[in-house]
Protein backbone atom coordinates (compact mmCIF):
# COMPACT_ATOMS: atom_id res chain seq x y z
CA UNK A 1 0.00 0.00 0.00
CA UNK A 2 1.53 3.29 -1.04
CA UNK A 3 1.79 6.32 1.21
CA UNK A 4 -0.54 8.23 -1.10
CA UNK A 5 -3.12 5.47 -1.01
CA UNK A 6 -3.04 5.33 2.79
CA UNK A 7 -3.72 9.06 3.09
CA UNK A 8 -6.38 9.00 0.40
CA UNK A 9 -8.10 6.14 2.22
CA UNK A 10 -8.04 8.02 5.53
CA UNK A 11 -9.52 11.15 3.92
CA UNK A 12 -12.16 9.04 2.22
CA UNK A 13 -13.41 7.76 5.58
CA UNK A 14 -13.23 11.21 7.13
CA UNK A 15 -15.73 12.41 4.51
CA UNK A 16 -17.67 9.24 3.72
CA UNK A 17 -18.13 8.02 7.31
CA UNK A 18 -20.11 11.03 8.57
CA UNK A 19 -22.17 10.97 5.35
CA UNK A 20 -23.32 7.38 5.97
CA UNK A 21 -23.98 8.13 9.64
CA UNK A 22 -26.03 11.18 8.64
CA UNK A 23 -28.05 9.06 6.19
CA UNK A 24 -28.65 6.49 8.90
CA UNK A 25 -29.78 9.07 11.46
CA UNK A 26 -32.11 10.79 8.98
CA UNK A 27 -33.55 7.42 7.97
CA UNK A 28 -34.15 6.40 11.59
CA UNK A 29 -35.81 9.74 12.40
CA UNK A 30 -38.20 9.17 9.50
CA UNK A 31 -39.43 5.90 11.01
CA UNK A 32 -43.21 5.77 11.38
CA UNK A 33 -44.13 6.01 15.07
CA UNK A 34 -46.09 3.01 16.39
CA UNK A 35 -49.65 3.83 17.51
CA UNK A 36 -49.06 2.83 21.15
CA UNK A 37 -45.92 4.95 21.33
CA UNK A 38 -47.33 8.18 19.95
CA UNK A 39 -46.17 11.09 22.12
CA UNK A 40 -48.73 12.84 24.29
CA UNK A 41 -49.47 16.45 23.61
CA UNK A 42 -47.96 18.66 26.24
CA UNK A 43 -50.26 21.59 25.49
CA UNK A 44 -54.00 21.96 25.98
CA UNK A 45 -56.36 19.63 24.13
CA UNK A 46 -57.18 20.55 20.57
CA UNK A 47 -59.92 23.17 20.48
CA UNK A 48 -63.20 22.38 18.86
CA UNK A 49 -65.11 24.90 16.68
CA UNK A 50 -67.58 25.69 19.44
CA UNK A 51 -64.99 26.07 22.20
CA UNK A 52 -63.98 29.57 21.32
CA UNK A 53 -67.21 30.99 22.60
CA UNK A 54 -68.75 29.38 25.70
CA UNK A 55 -72.45 29.84 26.32
CA UNK A 56 -71.88 31.83 29.52
CA UNK A 57 -69.64 34.23 27.71
CA UNK A 58 -72.08 34.99 24.99
CA UNK A 59 -73.00 38.59 25.10
CA UNK A 60 -76.58 39.11 24.17
CA UNK B 1 10.56 -21.95 -7.93
CA UNK B 2 9.32 -20.91 -11.35
CA UNK B 3 7.54 -24.18 -12.08
CA UNK B 4 5.49 -23.77 -8.90
CA UNK B 5 4.84 -20.09 -9.35
CA UNK B 6 1.28 -18.95 -9.89
CA UNK B 7 -0.35 -15.54 -9.54
CA UNK B 8 -2.70 -16.73 -6.84
CA UNK B 9 -1.88 -19.80 -4.82
CA UNK B 10 -4.64 -22.14 -3.78
CA UNK B 11 -3.31 -23.79 -0.68
CA UNK B 12 -4.65 -25.81 2.22
CA UNK B 13 -5.17 -22.72 4.38
CA UNK B 14 -7.47 -21.18 1.79
CA UNK B 15 -9.48 -24.37 1.50
CA UNK B 16 -9.89 -24.52 5.28
CA UNK B 17 -10.84 -20.82 5.26
CA UNK B 18 -13.52 -21.44 2.62
CA UNK B 19 -14.90 -24.44 4.51
CA UNK B 20 -15.17 -22.38 7.70
CA UNK B 21 -16.96 -19.58 5.81
CA UNK B 22 -19.48 -21.94 4.16
CA UNK B 23 -20.12 -23.86 7.39
CA UNK B 24 -20.52 -20.59 9.29
CA UNK B 25 -23.09 -19.29 6.79
CA UNK B 26 -25.09 -22.53 6.83
CA UNK B 27 -24.98 -22.61 10.64
CA UNK B 28 -26.15 -18.99 10.89
CA UNK B 29 -29.05 -19.55 8.49
CA UNK B 30 -30.10 -22.73 10.28
CA UNK B 31 -29.97 -21.11 13.72
CA UNK B 32 -31.86 -18.03 12.51
CA UNK B 33 -34.70 -20.10 11.06
CA UNK B 34 -34.80 -22.41 14.09
CA UNK B 35 -34.91 -19.55 16.60
CA UNK B 36 -37.48 -17.76 14.44
CA UNK B 37 -39.75 -20.80 14.42
CA UNK B 38 -39.40 -21.22 18.18
CA UNK B 39 -39.95 -17.54 18.93
CA UNK B 40 -43.05 -17.20 16.72
CA UNK B 41 -44.76 -20.61 16.69
CA UNK B 42 -48.15 -21.58 15.29
CA UNK B 43 -50.34 -19.84 12.75
CA UNK B 44 -49.35 -16.40 14.04
CA UNK B 45 -45.71 -17.10 13.23
CA UNK B 46 -43.66 -15.78 10.35
CA UNK B 47 -43.80 -17.86 7.18
CA UNK B 48 -40.79 -19.98 6.23
CA UNK B 49 -40.12 -17.86 3.15
CA UNK B 50 -40.05 -14.57 5.07
CA UNK B 51 -37.90 -16.13 7.77
CA UNK B 52 -35.40 -17.29 5.16
CA UNK B 53 -35.43 -13.88 3.44
CA UNK B 54 -34.60 -12.26 6.77
CA UNK B 55 -31.95 -14.86 7.59
CA UNK B 56 -30.22 -14.34 4.22
CA UNK B 57 -30.46 -10.55 4.47
CA UNK B 58 -29.03 -10.34 7.98
CA UNK B 59 -26.33 -12.86 7.08
CA UNK B 60 -25.18 -10.80 4.07
CA UNK B 61 -25.30 -7.61 6.17
CA UNK B 62 -23.19 -9.23 8.88
CA UNK B 63 -20.70 -10.64 6.37
CA UNK B 64 -20.24 -7.22 4.77
CA UNK B 65 -19.44 -5.74 8.18
CA UNK B 66 -16.85 -8.45 8.79
CA UNK B 67 -15.31 -7.85 5.34
CA UNK B 68 -15.03 -4.13 6.01
CA UNK B 69 -13.68 -4.52 9.55
CA UNK B 70 -10.96 -7.06 8.69
CA UNK B 71 -8.71 -4.45 7.02
CA UNK B 72 -8.43 -1.97 9.91
CA UNK B 73 -8.43 -4.74 12.53
CA UNK B 74 -5.43 -6.36 10.84
CA UNK B 75 -3.62 -3.00 11.18
CA UNK B 76 -4.06 -3.22 14.95
CA UNK B 77 -3.39 -6.93 15.39
CA UNK B 78 -1.20 -8.75 12.90
CA UNK B 79 -2.57 -12.11 13.99
CA UNK B 80 -5.62 -11.24 11.89
CA UNK B 81 -3.57 -10.88 8.71
CA UNK B 82 -4.54 -14.37 7.41
CA UNK B 83 -8.15 -13.18 7.40
CA UNK B 84 -7.10 -10.14 5.37
CA UNK B 85 -5.25 -12.23 2.79
CA UNK B 86 -8.36 -14.30 2.07
CA UNK B 87 -10.82 -11.44 2.26
CA UNK B 88 -11.76 -11.91 -1.40
CA UNK B 89 -13.42 -15.23 -0.60
CA UNK B 90 -15.52 -13.64 2.11
CA UNK B 91 -16.54 -10.87 -0.29
CA UNK B 92 -17.72 -13.36 -2.91
CA UNK B 93 -19.64 -15.25 -0.21
CA UNK B 94 -21.31 -11.97 0.79
CA UNK B 95 -22.45 -11.40 -2.79
CA UNK B 96 -23.83 -14.94 -3.14
CA UNK B 97 -25.83 -14.69 0.11
CA UNK B 98 -27.10 -11.22 -0.86
CA UNK B 99 -28.10 -12.53 -4.29
CA UNK B 100 -30.20 -15.30 -2.73
CA UNK B 101 -31.79 -12.74 -0.41
CA UNK B 102 -32.67 -10.46 -3.33
CA UNK B 103 -33.92 -13.28 -5.55
CA UNK B 104 -36.10 -14.80 -2.83
CA UNK B 105 -37.54 -11.44 -1.75
CA UNK B 106 -38.31 -10.46 -5.35
CA UNK B 107 -39.96 -13.80 -6.00
CA UNK B 108 -41.98 -13.70 -2.79
CA UNK B 109 -43.24 -10.12 -3.00
CA UNK B 110 -43.43 -9.52 -6.78
CA UNK B 111 -43.94 -12.84 -8.57
CA UNK B 112 -47.70 -13.17 -8.08
CA UNK B 113 -48.88 -10.13 -9.99
CA UNK B 114 -49.42 -9.53 -13.69
CA UNK B 115 -46.09 -7.72 -14.07
CA UNK B 116 -42.67 -9.26 -14.51
CA UNK B 117 -41.15 -9.54 -10.99
CA UNK B 118 -38.19 -7.28 -11.84
CA UNK B 119 -40.43 -4.70 -13.51
CA UNK B 120 -42.75 -4.85 -10.53
CA UNK B 121 -39.81 -4.42 -8.14
CA UNK B 122 -38.56 -1.33 -9.92
CA UNK B 123 -41.86 0.31 -10.78
CA UNK B 124 -44.42 -0.46 -8.06
CA UNK B 125 -43.25 2.05 -5.48
CA UNK B 126 -42.32 5.47 -6.88
CA UNK B 127 -42.42 7.56 -3.70
CA UNK B 128 -38.90 8.84 -4.14
CA UNK B 129 -39.74 12.14 -2.46
CA UNK B 130 -40.88 10.51 0.77
CA UNK B 131 -38.44 9.12 3.32
CA UNK B 132 -41.16 7.16 5.10
CA UNK B 133 -42.29 5.39 1.92
CA UNK B 134 -39.02 5.47 -0.04
CA UNK B 135 -38.53 2.46 -2.36
CA UNK B 136 -35.68 1.03 -0.31
CA UNK B 137 -35.44 -1.94 -2.66
CA UNK B 138 -33.66 0.28 -5.22
CA UNK B 139 -30.77 0.79 -2.78
CA UNK B 140 -30.47 -2.97 -2.37
CA UNK B 141 -30.52 -3.56 -6.13
CA UNK B 142 -27.76 -0.98 -6.73
CA UNK B 143 -25.64 -2.42 -3.91
CA UNK B 144 -26.12 -5.91 -5.33
CA UNK B 145 -24.95 -4.72 -8.77
CA UNK B 146 -21.76 -3.30 -7.21
CA UNK B 147 -21.15 -6.51 -5.27
CA UNK B 148 -21.67 -8.46 -8.50
CA UNK B 149 -19.06 -6.36 -10.32
CA UNK B 150 -16.60 -6.94 -7.50
CA UNK B 151 -17.26 -10.66 -7.23
CA UNK B 152 -16.99 -11.12 -11.00
CA UNK B 153 -13.69 -9.26 -11.25
CA UNK B 154 -12.16 -10.92 -8.20
CA UNK B 155 -11.12 -13.83 -10.42
CA UNK B 156 -7.44 -14.22 -11.28
CA UNK B 157 -8.14 -13.38 -14.93
CA UNK B 158 -9.24 -9.86 -14.03
CA UNK B 159 -6.52 -9.48 -11.44
CA UNK B 160 -3.96 -10.06 -14.17
CA UNK B 161 -5.56 -8.03 -16.94
CA UNK B 162 -6.99 -4.94 -15.25
CA UNK B 163 -4.52 -2.22 -14.38
CA UNK B 164 -3.84 -1.80 -10.63
CA UNK B 165 -5.55 1.58 -10.45
CA UNK B 166 -8.66 0.41 -12.31
CA UNK B 167 -9.00 -2.80 -10.31
CA UNK B 168 -8.43 -1.02 -7.04
CA UNK B 169 -10.86 1.76 -7.97
CA UNK B 170 -13.48 -0.79 -8.91
CA UNK B 171 -13.13 -2.61 -5.61
CA UNK B 172 -13.20 0.63 -3.63
CA UNK B 173 -16.85 0.78 -4.69
CA UNK B 174 -17.56 -1.54 -1.78
CA UNK B 175 -17.84 1.60 0.36
CA UNK B 176 -20.62 2.91 -1.89
CA UNK B 177 -22.30 -0.48 -1.67
CA UNK B 178 -22.06 -0.29 2.11
CA UNK B 179 -23.70 3.14 2.17
CA UNK B 180 -26.51 1.89 -0.08
CA UNK B 181 -27.07 -1.17 2.09
CA UNK B 182 -27.25 0.98 5.23
CA UNK B 183 -29.98 3.01 3.48
CA UNK B 184 -31.67 -0.20 2.29
CA UNK B 185 -31.82 -1.58 5.83
CA UNK B 186 -32.69 1.73 7.51
CA UNK B 187 -35.52 2.66 5.13
CA UNK B 188 -36.73 -0.92 4.81
CA UNK B 189 -36.36 -3.26 7.77
CA UNK B 190 -36.00 -0.55 10.42
CA UNK B 191 -39.17 1.16 9.18
CA UNK B 192 -41.23 -2.00 9.48
CA UNK B 193 -39.81 -3.26 12.79
CA UNK B 194 -41.11 -1.45 15.86
CA UNK B 195 -38.38 -2.55 18.25
CA UNK B 196 -35.52 -0.12 18.80
CA UNK B 197 -33.14 -3.04 19.31
CA UNK B 198 -32.61 -3.33 15.55
CA UNK B 199 -31.77 0.37 15.30
CA UNK B 200 -29.18 -0.05 18.04
CA UNK B 201 -27.65 -3.13 16.38
CA UNK B 202 -27.32 -1.42 12.99
CA UNK B 203 -25.96 1.70 14.68
CA UNK B 204 -23.31 -0.31 16.54
CA UNK B 205 -22.23 -2.02 13.31
CA UNK B 206 -22.01 1.31 11.48
CA UNK B 207 -20.06 2.92 14.31
CA UNK B 208 -17.66 -0.04 14.35
CA UNK B 209 -16.94 0.17 10.62
CA UNK B 210 -16.49 3.94 10.51
CA UNK B 211 -14.64 4.13 13.84
CA UNK B 212 -12.20 1.33 12.99
CA UNK B 213 -11.31 2.87 9.62
CA UNK B 214 -10.73 6.28 11.13
CA UNK B 215 -8.69 4.86 14.02
CA UNK B 216 -6.57 2.75 11.67
CA UNK B 217 -5.94 5.76 9.41
CA UNK B 218 -4.90 7.86 12.40
CA UNK B 219 -2.56 5.11 13.63
CA UNK B 220 -0.86 4.86 10.23
CA UNK B 221 -0.39 8.61 10.21
CA UNK B 222 1.23 8.53 13.65
CA UNK B 223 3.42 5.63 12.59
CA UNK B 224 4.65 7.50 9.52
CA UNK B 225 5.40 10.51 11.70
CA UNK B 226 7.49 8.48 14.16
CA UNK B 227 9.48 6.82 11.42
CA UNK B 228 10.03 10.17 9.79
CA UNK B 229 11.61 11.50 12.98
CA UNK B 230 13.83 8.45 13.14
CA UNK B 231 14.88 9.00 9.55
CA UNK B 232 15.64 12.68 10.14
CA UNK B 233 17.89 11.80 13.07
CA UNK B 234 19.80 9.35 10.93
CA UNK B 235 20.18 11.68 7.99
CA UNK B 236 23.73 12.64 8.98
CA UNK B 237 25.22 9.32 8.07
CA UNK B 238 22.42 8.53 5.57
CA UNK B 239 22.02 4.99 6.90
CA UNK B 240 18.93 4.22 8.98
CA UNK B 241 19.14 2.04 12.06
CA UNK B 242 16.21 -0.34 11.63
CA UNK B 243 16.84 -2.12 14.93
CA UNK B 244 18.34 -5.34 16.16
CA UNK B 245 18.47 -8.24 13.75
CA UNK B 246 17.02 -10.40 16.53
CA UNK B 247 13.81 -8.37 16.40
CA UNK B 248 13.10 -9.55 12.86
CA UNK B 249 11.48 -13.01 12.80
CA UNK B 250 12.96 -15.57 10.42
CA UNK B 251 11.49 -15.30 6.89
CA UNK B 252 9.61 -12.17 7.93
CA UNK B 253 10.21 -8.45 7.62
CA UNK B 254 10.38 -5.28 9.61
CA UNK B 255 8.86 -2.25 7.91
CA UNK B 256 10.46 1.20 8.15
CA UNK B 257 9.32 4.53 6.70
CA UNK B 258 11.85 6.96 5.25
CA UNK B 259 11.71 10.72 4.73
CA UNK B 260 8.08 10.78 3.73
CA UNK B 261 8.68 8.25 0.96
CA UNK B 262 7.48 4.71 0.56
CA UNK B 263 8.16 2.26 3.35
CA UNK B 264 11.02 -0.23 3.21
CA UNK B 265 10.59 -3.92 4.07
CA UNK B 266 13.71 -5.44 5.65
CA UNK B 267 13.62 -9.25 5.43
CA UNK B 268 15.61 -11.76 7.43
CA UNK B 269 16.12 -15.21 5.94
CA UNK B 270 18.69 -18.02 6.09
CA UNK B 271 21.24 -15.98 8.05
CA UNK B 272 20.95 -12.99 5.71
CA UNK B 273 19.17 -9.66 5.54
CA UNK B 274 17.81 -7.90 2.42
CA UNK B 275 15.72 -4.77 1.95
CA UNK B 276 13.14 -4.02 -0.75
CA UNK B 277 10.32 -1.54 -1.17
CA UNK B 278 7.18 -2.34 0.81
CA UNK B 279 4.99 -1.83 -2.28
CA UNK B 280 4.16 -4.77 -4.53
CA UNK B 281 4.34 -4.08 -8.27
CA UNK B 282 0.99 -5.77 -8.81
CA UNK B 283 -1.70 -4.14 -6.66
CA UNK B 284 0.59 -2.19 -4.29
CA UNK B 285 0.17 -4.76 -1.57
CA UNK B 286 2.27 -4.48 1.63
CA UNK B 287 5.19 -6.82 0.96
CA UNK B 288 6.51 -6.32 4.49
CA UNK B 289 3.45 -8.13 5.83
CA UNK B 290 4.21 -11.15 3.67
CA UNK B 291 6.84 -13.80 4.23
CA UNK B 292 9.55 -15.61 2.35
CA UNK B 293 8.29 -18.84 0.80
CA UNK B 294 10.53 -21.03 -1.37
CA UNK B 295 13.21 -18.35 -1.27
CA UNK B 296 10.91 -15.61 -2.58
CA UNK B 297 9.20 -12.68 -0.85
CA UNK B 298 5.50 -13.48 -1.28
CA UNK B 299 2.98 -10.65 -1.33
CA UNK B 300 0.23 -11.29 1.21
CA UNK B 301 -2.48 -9.96 -1.06
CA UNK B 302 -2.21 -12.01 -4.25
CA UNK B 303 0.89 -14.15 -3.87
CA UNK B 304 3.21 -12.30 -6.28
CA UNK B 305 6.82 -13.25 -5.65
CA UNK B 306 10.18 -11.47 -5.71
CA UNK B 307 13.69 -12.61 -4.95
CA UNK B 308 14.92 -10.66 -1.90
CA UNK B 309 18.46 -10.18 -3.23
CA UNK B 310 17.43 -8.44 -6.48
CA UNK B 311 13.70 -7.60 -6.29
CA UNK B 312 12.97 -9.58 -9.46
CA UNK B 313 10.15 -12.06 -9.96
CA UNK B 314 11.36 -15.57 -10.79
CA UNK B 315 11.24 -16.55 -14.49
CA UNK B 316 9.17 -16.47 -16.64
CA UNK B 317 7.81 -13.33 -14.95
CA UNK B 318 9.37 -9.89 -15.36
CA UNK B 319 8.05 -7.80 -12.47
CA UNK B 320 10.67 -5.82 -10.56
CA UNK B 321 10.65 -3.77 -7.38
CA UNK B 322 13.14 -1.31 -5.88
CA UNK B 323 15.90 -2.66 -3.65
CA UNK B 324 18.00 -1.01 -0.93
CA UNK B 325 21.55 -1.45 0.29
CA UNK B 326 21.67 -3.03 3.72
CA UNK B 327 24.35 -4.02 6.24
CA UNK B 328 24.52 -5.54 9.72
CA UNK B 329 26.86 -4.00 12.29
CA UNK B 330 26.99 -5.41 15.84
CA UNK B 331 23.69 -7.14 15.10
CA UNK B 332 22.09 -3.81 14.24
CA UNK B 333 20.48 -3.61 10.79
CA UNK B 334 21.33 -0.48 8.81
CA UNK B 335 19.59 0.49 5.57
CA UNK B 336 20.57 3.05 2.98
CA UNK B 337 17.29 4.96 2.44
CA UNK B 338 18.07 5.74 -1.21
CA UNK B 339 16.09 3.36 -3.39
CA UNK B 340 17.98 1.60 -6.15
CA UNK B 341 16.34 1.11 -9.56
CA UNK B 342 13.83 -1.76 -9.60
CA UNK B 343 15.50 -5.13 -10.02
CA UNK B 344 18.99 -3.98 -8.98
CA UNK B 345 20.91 -6.87 -7.37
CA UNK B 346 22.17 -6.09 -3.86
CA UNK B 347 24.44 -8.36 -1.87
CA UNK B 348 22.50 -9.51 1.24
CA UNK B 349 24.05 -8.63 4.59
CA UNK B 350 25.25 -11.66 6.49
CA UNK B 351 24.24 -12.13 10.12
CA UNK B 352 27.17 -13.22 12.26
CA UNK B 353 26.17 -16.06 14.57
CA UNK B 354 26.41 -15.34 18.29
CA UNK B 355 28.82 -17.46 20.31
CA UNK B 356 27.63 -18.94 23.62
CA UNK B 357 29.64 -16.36 25.59
CA UNK B 358 28.08 -13.51 23.66
CA UNK B 359 24.60 -14.91 24.16
CA UNK B 360 25.22 -15.21 27.91
CA UNK B 361 26.53 -11.66 28.19
CA UNK B 362 23.63 -10.34 26.09
CA UNK B 363 21.14 -12.13 28.31
CA UNK B 364 22.59 -10.62 31.46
Amino acid sequence: MTRRHRYWHAWLWLVFGPLIIAGFVIGVRARPTPLDEQPRRSGPPESRPGDALQPREVVP
Amino acid sequence: VSTRYSAVKWNRNKRVYDCVVVCGIVLYLGLFVLIGKLAWPGDSGISDEVLLIRALGTCAFLLLHIVLCIGPLARFDHRLLPLLYNRRHLGVATFVVALFHGALATGYYHAFGPLNPLVSLLSTNTHYASLAAFPFEICGVLALLILFLMAATSHDFWLKNLSPSLWKGLHMMVYSAYGLIILHVTLGALHTEESSLYVVLVGVGLAAVVGLHLAAGWRERLRDGQRLSLAEKSRADSWIDVGSVDDIPENRARVVCVRGCERIAVFRYSGRVSAVTNVCAHQRGPLGEGKIIDGCITCPWHGWEYRPENGQSPPPFHERIATYRVRVVNRRVLVDPHALPPGTPVEPALIEELSHDTVASTAT
